[in-house]
């Protein structure tokens, strides 16, 4: 593997007064598939236009192979996007969108027909080389966008969202063929959403983005099991987190949470710091569920099922909420009532504070 | 009125009622053929001339921000405030002999002499350009204002130059806002007669100009409405072919 196949140094751009990207650092092996997660408007699909050319940023630098092509345009840069609108050509159909950019390589037009041909059966449109676009479906157009990038042999593929548009049901499909066709070309890719399933299905790697500054970037594992920030905590999942006040540190730590006492993981912080716990909803034990110590005293505030799971919020003598998460439709727990949480302190993780 | 073009023409005024085809006979007369040859060539070059300033504006209009918008939009809608007589007897005023524009020309020692435009073609073609730039201009606006510009992004991302992304993509996304600017400014140029007949004197006759006489003066109703339907005929081969090639049948502009 090729380390920093592509390279992004210190990348800055504001529009007009507000700053979208803040000092983005990223490394991208050869032939990796790493996903950009971030809610709408943090910044992702500025970032992609800034790899692929469409847009220069403001300071910082991009390399790709360990070449300067910061400012190097679109057309002469071998990096090909599927837009988040997937920017079909309307007034082409589908064999002329997906043969476009070979032919403006002047690339002989028997080649490029064989070429077509490949790629649309690539990603199953076997035969839809006269259709035109606009009367496609939502899936295979994305589909035709794909093929268009992938004829391209890109150096690196660059996908906005591309899932965003399909139901449910087509997003699982779809997302397995992309990871297929992916592998199958050992195609170096950076994939946005800010859909965290699909991140977490996907991803050799997943950068985490708020504001326009990437929060934590790791594997899958460690992004879920432990991540730096409350953003990140929040964002992926939507873990639980506790204020808290450190009162002895190093291996049995201890912290104060809504006034009570309870054990934690490990850390080095000094005693008196204040602390953000996170803890995931599936590890939040309940009353008498063998909580391995003291626990913190809750009423039961609202239960709801959703996705297969029941969630069971509770509100803390200090009034922030909890949640947990337990398989099965209800709960031996009334609303109202008044029972304990806890955990295992080795399911805890203490994570740095986020900007609002 | 197409009845009345089958008419025989009244002795003294108006028609009788008996059908002929004398009206369109008349027609093939040199004379008329000549006054519709000129008035075709006289739209065409103006609507090249329109074409030409009219897209490029209109295109560029649209990538302005809203607030220069506004105030484009404002200025091209101004001279619609005043009527478009006093508008044109502005022209003359420009146009005449040792008129604004000789003076300015000759003040910047662009010219020596007096260009004596008024009662020219050149008078006329630029009156027609005049009346009609901002019909086209309007036409391309709206259509390059519904432009998805990611489409270009998505082109330069596969490799097209800036150049090249407008001609294979942006320009043939804005043809319908092209082609209709042309059909609004194509069939009401053929008619504009009072433009040819202050800017351009007596010398430049128009198929317009022949429609007023015959009624004002010619007493000839019946051959004044066939002059007319073959402009109405011409008016609808020009749309029939607008829809050919825009494949469309909503005129770009108009709302
Ligand atoms: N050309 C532009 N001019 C001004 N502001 C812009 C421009 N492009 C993007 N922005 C702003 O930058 C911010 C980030 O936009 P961006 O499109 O990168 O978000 P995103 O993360 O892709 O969001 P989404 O998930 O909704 O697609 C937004 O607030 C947007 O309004
Ligand atoms: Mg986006």
């Amino acid at each position: 593997m090729t380390e920093n196949f592509l390279k992004l140094v210190n990348i800055e751009k504001s529009f007009g007064t507000e700053k979208i990207l803040a000092g983005i650092n990223l490394e991208i092996s050869k032939g990796e598939f790493i996903t950009i997660l971030g809610p709408s408007g943090c910044g992702k699909t500025t970032l992609l236009r800034i790899i692929s050319g469409i847009e220069y940023p403001d300071s910082g630098n991009v390399l790709l192979e360990n070449n300067e092509i910061t400012n190097i345009p679109a057309e002469n840069r071998n990096v090909n996007t599927v837009f988040q609108s997937y920017a079909l050509f309307p007034h082409m159909n589908v064999e002329e969108n997906v043969g476009y950019g070979l032919k403006l390589k002047k690339i002989n037009k028997d080649i490029i027909k064989k070429q077509v041909d490949e790629f649309l059966e690539l990603v199953q449109l076997k035969g839809y080389n006269k259709r035109k676009v606009t009367e496609l479906s939502g899936g295979q157009k994305q589909r035709v966008a794909l093929a268009r990038a992938l004829i391209m042999n890109p150096k690196i593929l660059l996908l906005d969202e591309p899932l965003g548009a399909l139901d449910l049901k087509l997003r699982r499909d779809m997302q397995l063929e992309l990871k297929r066709i992916q592998k199958k070309m050992g195609i170096t890719t950076i994939y946005v959403t800010h859909d965290q399933e699909e991140a977490i299905n996907m991803s050799d790697r997943i950068a985490v983005m708020h504001k326009g500054n990437f929060e934590q970037i790791g594997t899958p594992d460690e992004i879920y099991n432990t991540p730096k920030t409350e953003f990140v905590a929040k964002f992926v999942d939507s873990a639980n987190i506790f204020r808290g006040k450190l009162i002895k540190t190093g291996k049995d730590a201890e912290a104060l949470i809504s006034n009570h006492k309870i054990n934690i993981c490990e850390t080095k912080l000094p005693v008196e710091s204040d602390i953000l716990i996170c803890c995931r909803t599936e590890e939040i034990l309940i009353g008498d569920e063998n909580i391995p110590n003291q626990g913190i005293p809750v009423v039961v505030k609202e239960k709801f099922f959703g996705g297969g799971n029941l969630r069971i919020e509770f509100v803390l003598e200090n009034g922030e909420i909890a949640t947990a998460r337990r398989h099965g439709i209800d709960y031996n727990l009334k609303i109202g009532e008044r029972t304990i949480i806890g955990w295992n302190p080795k399911n805890t993780v203490i994570v740095e504070k986020s900007d609002e | 009125m197409v009845y009345l073009s089958f008419m025989t023409r009244g002795d003294i005024w108006g028609f009788k009622n008996i059908f002929t085809l004398e009206n369109y006979k008349t027609l093939l007369d040199p004379f008329y053929l000549n006054i519709f040859y000129n008035s075709i060539k006289l739209s065409v070059i103006s609507v090249f001339f329109i074409i030409l300033i009219g897209y490029p504006f209109g295109y560029f209009m649209a990538k302005q921000n809203d607030k220069w918008k506004k105030r484009i939009m404002f200025l091209i809608m101004l001279p619609f405030w005043t009527s478009g007589l006093i508008r044109l007897y502005g022209w003359v005023i420009v146009f005449r002999s040792n008129g604004t524009l000789d003076k300015i020309l000759m003040a910047l020692n662009i010219t020596e002499k007096p260009l004596k435009l008024l009662y020219s073609y050149n008078a006329v073609v630029l009156g027609m350009i005049y009346a009609l730039l901002p019909f086209m201009i309007l036409s391309v606006y709206s259509s390059v204002e519904k432009m998805d510009w990611s489409l270009v992004d998505a082109a330069r991302d596969l490799g097209a130059s800036k150049w090249r992304a407008f001609y294979t993509i942006t320009f043939p996304m804005t043809l319908s806002g092209l082609l209709s600017g042309i059909v609004l400014t194509f069939v009401p140029s053929m008619g504009l007669f009072f433009v040819a007949e202050i800017l351009g004197g007596n010398k430049i006759v128009l198929v317009g100009n022949v429609i007023q006489d015959l009624l004002s003066r010619g007493n000839n109703q019946p051959l004044a409405a066939a002059i007319s339907v073959i402009l109405m005929l011409m008016t609808i081969i020009t749309l029939f072919l607008y829809r050919k090639i825009a494949k469309t049948k909503k005129l770009e502009g108009l709302y």
